[in-house]
C-alpha cells in the first residue's frame, strides 16, 4: 500500500499528451445486419508517464479503442496522434500501419510467439528495428533482469506457468525502451493470488521506468491501484474521466457510481435544491444528499446513491437527516469487514462495518447515509 | 453500443487506405487466378448448355434427354451412392464412437488406420477388388470355394462375383467410409463428454444416452459427413470404370467419361447435359443440409477438449476389437495383398505360384514401357508442383480471407471453393471445354492436369490451410505487428513457422490426391500426357493384369512413403518447436 501516495502525484495536464484520440467511432454490421457501434465518439489524452486506465463491462468498447490506438483495428470517423504525429484520420485519410506507429502492447493471451524460445520472444522487436546483434544481446539480457526472469531465457513459452509467460510479455513490451505501452487485460487469465503480485510489479515497473501506460480491464480493484485516472466507459463513450478518488466518491452519474462499487439506491423525483443539497422525495419519504451533477432540477427523476461503507448502523435514533427504522436480516463475517443487510420497508440495504460484533437476524437497529455521503444523480 | 438502420447512418468520409504492400499485392493475385481457375471452367459449362458456336442450341440437352437409357442410369447412380452412404455412415460412425467413446481403442491403430483407404488411390483400391472377387480368378473366391470343397461343395466360379451391385456397392462403401469416420470422430470430439456422463449420472442407460445425448450432439456432423459421401459418390469414376463396366451397371459419372473418351468424336453436348443433372443432384444433397443444420441448434460447443472417460466395454471389449481389426484388414491388407501378389506373377491366377514370382512385371511393364514410365514420372512430377503450389496458394488465400473485411472474404472463400464442391467430373468437363481448345490449347498437355488438379483438390487443401490459420490465431501476428514488423516479416517468422506442420500434412493430402487422380485424368490424359491413373485404367482394360498390379502398387507404396514420412518429420519438429502449447493458447 506503499504506492498510494505514489498513485495521488498524478502527472499534471500540462505533460505532453502521448496519445491523443478525438471524436473515434466504429461501427460493426452484425451478421443479422443491425449496426452495433463499439466505439461512440470517444475522446480522450493520455500523458507522458502516467497510467490511464479504461474500465467497463465487456463489450463496452474499451478493447477496440484500445487495440485503434494500436493500430490493428480501423475506425470509421475520428482521429488518433501518438507523440504528436497523426497515425489515423479519417478526414485525412491517414492509418499508419501497426509497426510504423512504435509503441508496445501487451496482449489478453500474452501472444508469445510459442515456436521462439524467450530470449527470441523479446529479442523480436529489436531485430524488427535492425538493432545490432552484440547490442540486442545486452538489451535483452537487462530486460530480463528487470523483470526478475533471467533463468527462463531459453525456455519456450509452452514450458512456462502463466505468471512466467506474463513477464517474458512485458519483457518484451519494456525492451524497446519506448515512452508508450498498450495492455490488454493482461492478468486475466493468471490466478487470484499471481494477479495480485503482478499488478503490484506492473504499478512499480510503470512508476519506475515512466513509460505512459494505456489499461483495459473490467476489474474496477485493479483500475483504481493502477490508475493515475480511470476513464470508465459504456456503450462505446466515455463515461467518465477522472482520478480514481473522484471517481469512486464523486461519480457523475448512476452508471460509474454501480460500476466501481457497491451502492445503495433510493430513487425518487427531487423536490428541491437547498444550495449543495438535493433533497428526492422517495418512497421511504425524504432523502437528502450532495447534488452530483450541475442541471438538476425540481420534479426530475433522481436517485439518492450511498456506498455501504459509509452507511451506518445505529441503536439508538440519531439526530440527523436520512434516518430509518430497519430490521436486520443477516449479518456475514467477510474477513475484512462485517456485511449486514437490512430492511426499510421493502428494500433492503448493505452496510460493511468494520466493528466485529455480529448482529442477530431480526434485531432492531436506526440506518443512516450521512448527507455528506450521499450523491444524488439523475435517475 | 447497438444502434438499428433507423438510426443515423455513421457518415464515412473517404475510408482511410493504407499502401498496398508487395505481400499484398502478390496475395490478390493469387486469389484472383485461383478464383479464375475455379469459375471460368464452371462458367462455361454452364453457357454451352444454352450457347454453342455463338448460337443458342440446346441440341446437346435434348440428345441428352433422348439416351434411350437415361431414367437406368439416374437410378442405377442413385441406387450405387444412396447404398453406399448408408452403409458408410453406419460403418464410420460405429468405429468413430468406438475410437473416441469406449476402451476398445487401440492408439493410433484405430485413429489412424480407418483412414488409410484415402492413401489406396482409388483406381488401384477399384483394381484391387476385381483382383480379390472377380468370379473366376478373385483370391478370395478361391479361398471360398476351397473351403467350400471341404464340405464337398465343388464349383468353379464364385461364389462371389464382383462384377455385380453387390461388388460396386462395396467399393464405394469402403471408399466412403473414411469420409464418415472423420466427421463422425471429429463431431464427437467436439461433444462435451460431460454431457454424456451428466446423462449417465442421471440414470440413463449407455444405449439411451447415446439416443438421446451423443447423437444429437453429432448430428451436424452426420449431416456434414452424408453431404460429403453423396458427393464424393457422385463423382467417383473410377469405380464404376472398373468394376460397373464388367457388371453392366452404368452410372452418370461413367457415362460421362465414356461419351467425352471411348465415344468418336466426343459428344460434348451429351456431356454437359449429364454434367447438369450431376449438379442438380448435388444442390439437393446440399440444400437439404443445410436445412438440417439450421434446425439442430449447434449446442455441441463446450468442454475444453477434454477426452472422454472410456466406456469399458467389459466382456464385449475384445470381441469388438476383433471386429474392427477384422475390418481394416479387410480393406487395406487384403487389396494390397493382391496387388503386390498378382504384380509378381506372371500372369495373374488364383493359385499363389509361391515358387515363381518374379520382379519381370516392373521391368517389361514400367521400366522398359515407354509410355508407363513416362506416366509415373508426370504424376509424380505432377504431384510434387501441384501439392506444393496448391498449398503454398491456399496458405496465401486463407491468409488473405481472414484478414479482409468479412464481407470480401466470404465472397473469395465461396467463389474459390464452391465450383469444385458441386462434382470434380463436372469441372473436369469444364476444362475440357474452356481450355482444351482455343484459345488455349492446353489439350493433351501436363499444363491442363496441373490446372486442373489446383482446381479440383484445391478446397481440400484449402479447408487444411484455414485449420493451420486458425490455429496461428489473431492476436499472434498481432504480436507481431505491434513489436515492429512488417507484412512480409510477419509472415515470414510468425505465420510460417507455426502452419508448417498443419501445412504438411495439406501438402501429403494433396500429393497424393494429384499423383491417384483419375477423375480429371480420365478425360484430360491420353497418350501425349499420360499420367499414372489413367495408364492403369488402359492396362486393366487391355487386360495386362500383371502390369496393372505393377503400376498400383508403386502409386500405392509411393503414396504411403510420402505421407507417413512428411508426418512423422513434421510431427517430430512440431512437437520440439510447440512443446506443451501452455495457458497462453
Amino acid at each position: 500500500m506503499q504506492e498510494t501516495g505514489l498513485a495521488v502525484r498524478s502527472p499534471g495536464a500540462e505533460r505532453r499528451a502521448v496519445v491523443r484520440v478525438e471524436a473515434l467511432s466504429k461501427a460493426f454490421t452484425r451478421a443479422d445486419g443491425t449496426v452495433a457501434r463499439a466505439i461512440d465518439g470517444a475522446s480522450l489524452e493520455l500523458h507522458e508517464g502516467e497510467s490511464l486506465v479504461l474500465l467497463g463491462p465487456s463489450g463496452c468498447g474499451k478493447t477496440t479503442l484500445l487495440r485503434s490506438i494500436a493500430g490493428l483495428e480501423q475506425p470509421d470517423t475520428g482521429r488518433i496522434e501518438i507523440r504528436g504525429e497523426t497515425v489515423f484520420s479519417s478526414a485525412e485519410a491517414i492509418d499508419v500501419p501497426p509497426e510504423r506507429r512504435r509503441l508496445a502492447m501487451i496482449f489478453q493471451s500474452y501472444a508469445l510467439w510459442p515456436h521462439m524460445t524467450a530470449f527470441q520472444n523479446v529479442a523480436y522487436p529489436l531485430q524488427s528495428a535492425r538493432v545490432k546483434r552484440r547490442e540486442i544481446a545486452e538489451r535483452v539480457d537487462r530486460v530480463f533482469e528487470l523483470v526478475g526472469i533471467p533463468e527462463l531465457r531459453r525456455q519456450y513459452p509452452g514450458q512456462m506457468s502463466g505468471g512466467q509467460q506474463q513477464r517474458v510479455a512485458l519483457a518484451r513490451a519494456l525492451v524497446g525502451g519506448g515512452d508508450l505501452v498498450l495492455f490488454d487485460e493482461p492478468l486475466s487469465n493468471v490466478d487470484a493470488k499471481v494477479r495480485e503480485q503482478l499488478r503490484f510489479e506492473l504499478l512499480s515497473m510503470q512508476r519506475e521506468l515512466g513509460f505512459a501506460a494505456l489499461y483495459v480491464t473490467h476489474d474496477q480493484a485493479e483500475a483504481m491501484e493502477l490508475a493515475h485516472r480511470i476513464a470508465v466507459m459504456s456503450s462505446g463513450t466515455i463515461e467518465q474521466l477522472g482520478a480514481p478518488r473522484e471517481i469512486y466518491t464523486e461519480p457523475r452519474s448512476r452508471y460509474v457510481a454501480n460500476f466501481v462499487g457497491a451502492t445503495n439506491e433510493l430513487t425518487g423525483t427531487l423536490a428541491r435544491l437547498d444550495g449543495d443539497v438535493a433533497v428526492v422525495e422517495t418512497a421511504l419519504g425524504e432523502v437528502r444528499g450532495m447534488a452530483g451533477v450541475d442541471g438538476l432540477r425540481a420534479g426530475d427523476a433522481a436517485v439518492a446513491l450511498c456506498r455501504p461503507e459509509r452507511t451506518r448502523l445505529a441503536r439508538d435514533e440519531p439526530g440527523e437527516p436520512n434516518r430509518w427504522r430497519a430490521e436486520v436480516r443477516a449479518s456475514a463475517f467477510l474477513g475484512p469487514n462485517l456485511e449486514h443487510v437490512v430492511r426499510v420497508g421493502e428494500q433492503d440495504f448493505r452496510l460493511w462495518s468494520v466493528d466485529t460484533r455480529q448482529l442477530d437476524p431480526g434485531a432492531a437497529a436506526w440506518l443512516v447515509m450521512p448527507v455528506e455521503h450521499v450523491r444524488v444523480l439523475p435517475a | 453500443m447497438t444502434a438499428t438502420a433507423s438510426s443515423a447512418p455513421i457518415r464515412r468520409l473517404r475510408r482511410a487506405r493504407r499502401r498496398l504492400t508487395p505481400f499484398q499485392v502478390a496475395s490478390a493475385l493469387v486469389v484472383l487466378f485461383m478464383a479464375a481457375l475455379a469459375l471460368y471452367p464452371l462458367g462455361t459449362v454452364l453457357v454451352r448448355v444454352f450457347v454453342s458456336n455463338g448460337h443458342l442450341d440446346v441440341s446437346g440437352l435434348r440428345r441428352t434427354f433422348d439416351e434411350p437409357d437415361l431414367g437406368t442410369v439416374v437410378a442405377n447412380t442413385l441406387i450405387v451412392v444412396g447404398a453406399s452412404t448408408g452403409i458408410a455412415l453406419l460403418i464410420g460412425s460405429l468405429l468413430a464412437w468406438v475410437n473416441e467413446r469406449t476402451d476398445a481403442r487401440m492408439g493410433l491403430l484405430t485413429e489412424a488406420l480407418p483412414l488409410v483407404p484415402f492413401l489406396l488411390p482409388p483406381i488401384a483400391g477399384s483394381v484391387a477388388w476385381v483382383l480379390l472377387l472377380s468370379p473366376g480368378a478373385g483370391f478370395v473366391n478361391a479361398w471360398l470355394r476351397w473351403c467350400l470343397a471341404k464340405v464337398g461343395d465343388h464349383t468353379f466360379t464364385g461364389p462371389l462375383n464382383v462384377y455385380s451391385w453387390f461388388g460396386l456397392i462395396l467399393v464405394y462403401t469402403i471408399y466412403q467410409v473414411p469420409y464418415a469416420f472423420m466427421l463422425v470422430s471429429a463431431g464427437l470430439r467436439n461433444v462435451d463428454p460431460s454431457l454424456e456422463e451428466q446423462s449417465r449420472v442421471s440414470g440413463a442407460g449407455l444405449l439411451r444416452t447415446v439416443r438421446r445425448v451423443t447423437l444429437p450432439g453429432v448430428l451436424p456432423s452426420i449431416g456434414g459427413a452424408v453431404l460429403l459421401m453423396l458427393w464424393s459418390g457422385f463423382g467417383i469414376v473410377s469405380v464404376p470404370l472398373a468394376i460397373g463396366t464388367g457388371a453392366n451397371i452404368h452410372v452418370l459419372s461413367e457415362r460421362i467419361v465414356r461419351v467425352l473418351t471411348f465415344t468418336y468424336p466426343p459428344d460434348t453436348g451429351v456431356a454437359i447435359g449429364l454434367s447438369l443433372i450431376m449438379i442438380a443432384f448435388v444442390a439437393v444433397a446440399w440444400w437439404a443440409q443445410t436445412r438440417i443444420l439450421r434446425r439442430e441448434r449447434f449446442a455441441t460447443v463446450g468442454g475444453k477438449g477434454r477426452r472422454a472417460t472410456p466406456i469399458r466395454l467389459g466382456a464385449w471389449r475384445w470381441p469388438v476389437r476383433g471386429v474392427v481389426l477384422c475390418y481394416m484388414l479387410v480393406t487395406t491388407v487384403l487389396p494390397l495383398f493382391a496387388l503386390v501378389i498378382v504384380s509378381l506373377e506372371r500372369f495373374w491366377s488364383s493359385t499363389i505360384p509361391w515358387g515363381d514370382l518374379t520382379l519381370d512385371a516392373y521391368r517389361t511393364g514400367v521400366l522398359h514401357e515407354a509410355i508407363a514410365r513416362k506416366s509415373l514420372v508426370d504424376s509424380l512430377e505432377l504431384g510434387g508442383i501441384g501439392a506444393t503450389v496448391g498449398v503454398v496458394f491456399a496458405a496465401i488465400v486463407s491468409l488473405f480471407v481472414v484478414r479482409t473485411s468479412p464481407r470480401v472474404g466470404r465472397v473469395v472463400d465461396g467463389a474459390i471453393k464452391f465450383p469444385a464442391t458441386l462434382s470434380h467430373i463436372v469441372i473436369a468437363v469444364g476444362f475440357v471445354l474452356a481450355l482444351g481448345g482455343a484459345p488455349f490449347h492446353l489439350g493433351g498437355t501436363v499444363a491442363i492436369l496441373l490446372l486442373a488438379y489446383l482446381a479440383l483438390y484445391f478446397p481440400q487443401t484449402a479447408v487444411v490451410a484455414d485449420a493451420a490459420v486458425a490455429q496461428v490465431g489473431r492476436e499472434l501476428p498481432e504480436a507481431s505487428r505491434v513489436a515492429g514488423a512488417g507484412e512480409g516479416r510477419t509472415f515470414r517468422r510468425v505465420y510460417t513457422p507455426l502452419m508448417v506442420s498443419g501445412l504438411a500434412a495439406g501438402w501429403a493430402l494433396l500429393f497424393v490426391r494429384c499423383v491417384g487422380d483419375l477423375t480429371a485424368s480420365s478425360i484430360l490424359a491420353g497418350p501425349k500426357n499420360p499420367v499414372v491413373g489413367w495408364k492403369i485404367l488402359q492396362v486393366y482394360t487391355d487386360g495386362s493384369f500383371s502390369q496393372m498390379a505393377a503400376l498400383s502398387t508403386i502409386l500405392t507404396l509411393v503414396s504411403g512413403v510420402v505421407v507417413v514420412a512428411v508426418l512423422t518429420l513434421t510431427r517430430r519438429r512440431g512437437r520440439v518447436a510447440l512443446g506443451r502449447r501452455g495457458a497462453a493458447t
